[in-house]
């Protein structure tokens, strides 16, 4: 059923569309239809061709790679692969519009956000120029709910919020009644609770006005929230094609098998292991050439994993983690108490940054609280999670606890050593006992130095042959072949290259690892193999865990203690699955319910 | 359902094996030539040159160029293809004493500044602003005025002139690579500022640096023959494409070519150098290797 014979003509039709680059063809000839009104989900992992399908139908194709085949739109406008520019552009902004990623780049940023929807409209003659066109565009940015649209009218980009920029831009999307709205990842750079507001936004205006809609993500979640239908993309064909609901609860194909098995990160097989694309494959023979064509090489190679059964989150912590809500904002509570020892022990720690610019020009610059007051302990052997959104102060405390900052105020201790005010010298062995995975696998590791040099890094006072045994061992702990030694970062995959983030901060036997979005990365097959590989580490290690990260899910999975972090405050700390199941206060329950689980979606699909 | 609507097509051969990148570089290949010509002067004339080029031939005065004296003479009888020859060693010299001395004056100051942000750092930079405000030909008219005109004290004027060129660049460079969470692993592990600068940021930031150098080497070249032409670089006999100019100068209506030879050679070194310069930040460009 490659084609809808349906007698409605399809706002788009895509047929045999390929994208190729001067060594490669890119996309394979793939070929889809979108109803009116409709809305599709394009879903695929980086380098599937998700993005590229999007920009081919915009037109927007850099000009070092070349379409074929033909994009037709409804209302008998020519074939647009083979469409003039002058042609294109009527189209763009008026028949089609495009949502991108980051809002604050799609943004002129020396322009009114209102004068801006405003030209969207003067552009293609739709309201003429001046008052009318003014008028319009502040009831366009009250439709995108925006707070106040007669003041936001008048701010420019840098004003608003990342989530407020996304609204302008959908409104400017949407200002010409489009017949398709093409989305790349609209809410990738958003905080949850804020794209969970935005998807919302987004189905009812497309619904309301019956504008078809094609949405680009890699998070399967986000297609479940607005699609109807999903299209599953693997090295540039289309590979699946079916309702959500078909999609999630009965996928077919064994990619997307493996895709939605590895995306559900409440599901674990028998060891308490998340499945990996590679795991998941294995169970369908004819999959084989897939699975190792997606597992990463080394991950392959990886020693087979004992065959022992281990029940896997017993890790059992002798004593009970209490459950605990901050009720009013200042109110003084220790979370997470732990009488004897604890590893770490955090007390009123604050920290307060000036802020350049802004405030008066002769006044003192105004401050800017990271964090106010932060009190937990944090025992050994435990799984710490931290949660938050972007300015919770998450990124703060993490360098505090790695001394990498110094706090205003209050204290940190890590095995007795006090962190605050302490000389690089006395922290010397803090150092080697505390190492971190940071998020950004590529601007982690040193693009000039070779493997060898980064994993060896933070030992001190080792003859060279013992390092260099040392780096093989910890390389094969992470599931690489030794000979990667010589070899530099850029020729490694992302999850790769975390591997070798992680062999580095282990190979000092550290008691304490810190986790900074870890995964947050990573495509969602190695996000599973990598968190599969963290949690074996930290059993086989006895190490700590401290897990700071923006995803419930993975912390969820990874953790078997959770503090919500808002406002540079923790409002609630407890075990994760209760934290989870039973939130109880307001933020996190706010959290929690926008970041639904595979199976509700699924249910929700189901409905 | 479930179909796949398309059966994959094999790859298409490669149509062209040489990256596109390098249409780009044609910079670097021309300024490679030129620099190679300068290079192959300097050295031809350590062992070999048609004529002596300070041996004085009264009697051939102001010849135009002939079969004999390729280039012509000049107003003392010398050869003048044999001094543009020789000139190419002073004006290599100069570029490399001088580019030499401000990068070692230069970057270690960079690096230091962009590693301490906060006073230091601007305290270091104000510095920096207030020598890179002073033109490094006034600074070599006066120390040649003050140590005698030179071509040493040419050179050092010159290095110490470009050297907060040198000093910004490597800032704003360490400044980047300050910030990337490598540099975070390296201190976490507890690495000191001497490891970070030195494994991490100058490895990093060498890309750039010699862009500078490049660049900054034909800003010397363009210097010495200024200096010389005012009469404050290079002394006679040694020849000089500055000296050779001002010497010209004399004799423009008498024998025009003369000027021309030396403009000539000054051209190619110093558009050498810059082409190069471009085509090497190109290709050392981090991000550009990203890509490829």
């Amino acid at each position: 059923m490659t084609t809808t014979d349906s007698p409605i003509e399809p706002t788009l039709s895509v047929r045999n569309l390929t994208v190729n680059s001067a060594y490669a063809e890119l996309l394979h000839g793939i070929s889809f239809d979108i109803a009116p009104g409709e809305r599709v989900g394009l879903i695929g992992e980086s380098g599937s061709g998700k993005s590229l399908t999007a920009t081919s139908v915009m037109g927007l194709l850099p000009e070092t790679l070349a379409a074929n085949g033909e994009i037709h739109l409804a209302g008998g406008h020519d074939d647009l692969v083979h469409a003039s520019e002058a042609k294109l552009s009527q189209l763009r902004g008026n028949t089609m519009a495009m949502v991108f990623q980051e809002p604050m780049t799609a943004l002129n940023p020396l322009m009114k956000v209102g004068a801006q929807v405003a030209e969207i409209m003067t552009q293609h003659r739709t309201v003429a120029a001046g008052q009318s066109a003014a008028a319009r565009a502040v009831e366009l940015l009250a439709q995108v709910k925006l707070p106040n649209p007669a003041e936001a009218a008048l701010a420019f980009p840098h004003q608003l919020s990342g989530g407020q920029r996304q609204r302008v831009m959908l409104a400017m999307a949407m200002a010409n009644d489009p017949q398709l709205l093409l989305c790349d990842e609209p809410t990738t750079a958003l905080d949850v609770t804020v794209q969970a507001e935005v998807l919302n936004l987004i189905e009812g205006l497309v619904t309301e006005r019956g504008t078809s809609l094609l949405f680009i993500t890699h998070d399967i979640g986000v297609v479940a929230e607005v699609c109807e239908r999903v299209l599953v993309m693997y090295k540039g064909d289309i590979v699946e094609d079916g309702t959500v609901e078909q999609v999630i609860t009965n996928p077919q194909h064994p990619y997307t098998k493996a895709l939605i098995a590895a995306s559900d990160l409440s599901v674990v097989d028998e060891r308490g292991r998340l499945h990996t694309i590679a795991t998941s494959a294995i169970t369908l023979p004819t999959a084989a050439e897939l699975a190792s064509a997606l597992a990463e090489p080394a991950a392959a190679k990886a020693p087979a994993e004992p065959a022992i059964a281990v029940p896997a989150p017993a890790r059992s912590l002798d004593f009970v983690i209490p459950h605990q809500r901050r009720n009013d904002p200042d109110e003084q509570i220790i979370f997470n108490e732990i009488e004897v020892e604890p590893l770490i022990r955090v007390r009123d720690l604050t920290r307060q940054y000036k802020r350049r610019g802004g405030g008066k020009l002769f006044g003192k610059p105004p401050v800017v609280h990271g964090l106010r007051g932060l009190d937990f302990d944090v025992a050994k052997g435990q799984r710490f999670g931290i949660v938050g959104e972007s300015g919770s102060g998450k990124s703060t405390l993490m360098r505090l606890m790695c001394a990498l900052d110094e706090p205003t105020g209050g204290s940190v201790t890590v095995a007795g050593q006090e962190l605050a005010g302490a000389s690089e010298r006395e922290l010397r062995d803090f150092r080697s006992q505390v190492q971190i995975v940071f998020q950004d696998p590529m601007g982690s590791l040193d693009p000039r130095m070779k493997v060898e040099q980064i994993v060896a890094e933070p030992l001190r006072g080792v003859s060279r042959d013992e390092a260099r045994e040392r780096v093989i061992a910890q390389l094969e702990s992470v599931g690489l072949d030794a000979d990667v030694m010589h070899r530099h970062p850029h020729q490694f995959s992302g999850g790769q290259r975390q591997r070798i983030s992680i062999a580095r901060a282990l190979i000092t036997r550290p008691r304490v690892l810190v986790a900074d979005e870890a995964v947050s990365a990573l495509d969602v097959s190695v996000r599973a193999q990598v968190l599969n590989l963290l949690s074996d580490l930290v059993d086989e290690y006895a190490l700590t865990l401290l897990f700071v990260s923006h995803d419930l899910g993975v912390i969820r999975h990874s953790c078997d203690t959770v503090a919500v972090l808002s406002d540079g405050r923790i409002v609630e700390c407890g075990p994760t699955d209760d934290v989870y199941d039973n939130p109880l206060h307001p933020y996190t329950q706010k959290l929690v319910s926008a970041t639904p689980s595979i199976a509700e979606l699924a249910a929700k699909a189901r409905a | 359902m479930t179909t796949k609507t398309s059966t994959p097509v094999a790859p298409r051969p490669r149509k062209n094996e040489a990256p596109s990148g390098n249409r780009r570089n044609g910079n670097l290949i021309v300024g490679m030539i030129l620099i190679g010509l300068v290079v192959f002067a300097a050295v031809l004339s350590a062992f070999w040159t048609p004529f002596d080029p300070e041996g004085v031939f009264p009697q051939e005065l102001l010849l135009p160029p002939g079969s004999e004296h390729l280039l012509g003479t000049d107003n003392f009888g010398r050869d003048v293809l044999s001094s543009i020859l020789r000139g190419a060693q002073i004006s290599l010299i100069v570029g490399i004493v001088a580019v030499g001395i401000a990068a070692v004056l230069g970057v270690p100051f960079g690096i230091i500044a962009g590693m301490n942000p906060g006073r230091l750092d601007q305290f270091m930079m104000r510095g920096n602003d207030i020598l890179l405000a002073f033109p490094a030909l006034l600074l070599a008219i006066i120390f040649g005025a003050v140590f005698g005109a030179n071509t040493m004290t040419a050179m050092v004027a010159l290095g110490i002139g470009s050297a907060p060129s040198f000093a910004s660049v490597a800032r704003s460079g360490t400044q980047q690579v300050m910030s990337r969470e490598y540099v975070q692993a390296s201190k976490a592990s507890g690495k000191n500022g001497w490891f970070v600068g030195v494994k991490h940021v100058l490895p990093n930031i060498s890309g750039i640096l010699i862009v500078q150098a490049s660049v900054s080497f034909g800003i010397a070249v363009l210097a010495e023959a200024a200096l010389s032409y005012l009469g404050l670089g290079t002394t006679p006999p040694t020849p000089s494409w500055g000296r050779m100019l001002q010497d010209a100068q004399g004799y423009l209506y008498v024998q025009p070519l003369l000027v021309v030879w030396p403009g000539i050679a000054i051209a190619i070194a110093v558009l050498g150098f810059n082409l190069l310069g471009d085509g090497l930040r190109d290709r050392l460009d981090p991000r550009m290797q990203v890509k490829r």
